[in-house]
């Protein structure tokens, strides 16, 4: 009896062992590989670009976008910053920033060059204002590169704290003058850049 | 007055449905065996944005089990089984394939020398692959199907069975998308048993 089960056991292998694998191409598909590019390849520090991931399967499989499945991580986060959504974000400085897309050991990445914010400036359609009047201010900002460009929804719009209580301030640069006279400072920024500017309320 | 506690309750609710369970079991032996098969399976694939694709592959296994019961009667039995495939279904390399299964089988003695039976039951296995996200894929599957076991002498039997086994295999991720896959075979079971 000790025997039995190995003897009866070695036919049964050398059974399975009939099936050969004809070593054909399988039916279902598979990854094959994965592709990162960017809508622009330069960007000002205030900016977004939008970074994307396609994926590529074998067999004829339609291509996919798979911006919101890969892993994004940006190379130097001082420069840009990525979310998972793909969307690269100027930081406080500028330079070059490879961002890649990786899922597993599949990815691809891109070099997005980011310019600085070198100066801004605090503009308003008037100086002189009257009380309860609401204004739109802006907010400009010059970059490395010498372009200018409206950054008004970017920076940090702060009112002087002793108006405080007559006006307001919102964070797209919408002034409500209040119903006090006097004056009213306006300071913008962002990370180390800052701008100021004064009006002037009356009646 | 006669009072009847909650806990002889239980023990009779216990007691009536372990009689059934008793009775199908009362010749119950152990018993070992081996089997093989060999049969065509029939897959489905799925691939994403694609129609399905159908292939045949031949599938070889061999099994050994483990099972309690009666020839006559009702058993239960494990089967532990190894196979492949003759052709690649889910890689470039479709390799080794293992298996669990749990099967309830009833025999019939209706004194003709053998015991049909039918049996049911479910199952696991793993095939690997050489993908590229993951190196095995698992599978589980429901089958049903007859038989008939020969009595030969000294404990042991031969049994033949065929049955039909419906398997759903894993989806096979592939970075947003995935592959869905089933397969179906009805295999024919030659194999011999060891009653203790």
């Amino acid at each position: 009896m000790r025997y039995d089960l190995p003897i009866l056991l070695l036919p049964l292998l050398l059974w399975t062992g009939c099936g050969e694998n004809a070593g054909n191409r399988p039916i279902a598909g598979d990854i094959d590989s994965i592709k990162v590019e960017a809508n622009a390849t330069a960007m000002a520090a205030t900016a977004s670009v939008q970074v994307s991931a396609r994926a590529y399967y074998t067999l004829d499989i339609p291509d996919r976008n798979v911006t919101e499945d890969v892993e994004w991580l940006s190379s130097n986060t001082t420069i840009a910053t990525v979310d998972g959504l793909g969307v690269v974000r100027g930081g406080s400085a500028g330079g070059n920033v490879t961002v890649s897309g990786t899922y597993e050991s599949f990815g691809g990445s891109v070099r997005i060059t980011v310019y600085a914010l070198k100066s801004l400036e605090a503009v308003s359609p008037e100086i002189n204002v009257t009380q309860e009047q609401t204004l739109r201010l802006h907010a400009l900002g010059t970059f490395e590169d010498g372009s200018k460009r409206d950054v008004s929804d970017a920076v940090v719009w702060r009112l002087g704290k002793s108006q405080e209580n007559n006006a307001s301030l919102e964070q797209n640069g919408t002034l409500y003058t209040g119903d006090a006279n006097g004056t009213l400072d306006i300071n913008i920024s962002r990370y180390d850049v800052n701008a100021s500017l004064r009006l002037y309320v009356t009646p | 007055m006669i009072t009847t506690k909650k806990g002889d309750s239980v023990k009779r609710v216990a007691i009536l449905l372990l009689l059934p369970c008793a009775a199908a079991f009362a010749e119950a032996q152990l018993y070992f065996g081996a089997d093989c098969a060999g049969a065509s399976e029939y897959f489905t694939v799925t691939n994403p944005g694609t129609d399905p694709e159908e292939e045949k592959a031949l599938f070889n296994s061999a099994q050994i089990k483990a099972g309690y019961g009666d020839i006559k009667g009702y058993a239960l039995e494990l089967d532990f089984g190894y196979g492949r495939y003759d052709k690649n279904i889910f890689s470039p390399k479709d390799t080794d394939y293992y298996y669990f299964d749990l099967s309830l089988i009833k025999a019939f003695d209706f004194h003709i020398g053998v015991f049909p039976f039918f049996k049911v039951g479910f199952g696991t296995g793993e095939l690997e692959v050489d993908r590229t996200l993951v190196n095995s894929i698992s599978s589980g599957s429901f089958y049903g199907g007859i038989g008939t076991y020969i009595p030969i002498a000294f404990g042991f039997d031969f049994e033949a069975s065929v049955i039909y086994r419906d398997k759903s295999w894993e989806d096979l991720q592939m970075v947003g998308a995935q592959v869905e896959s089933g397969s179906y075979i009805v295999e024919p079971y030659l194999g011999i048993d060891y009653r203790f």
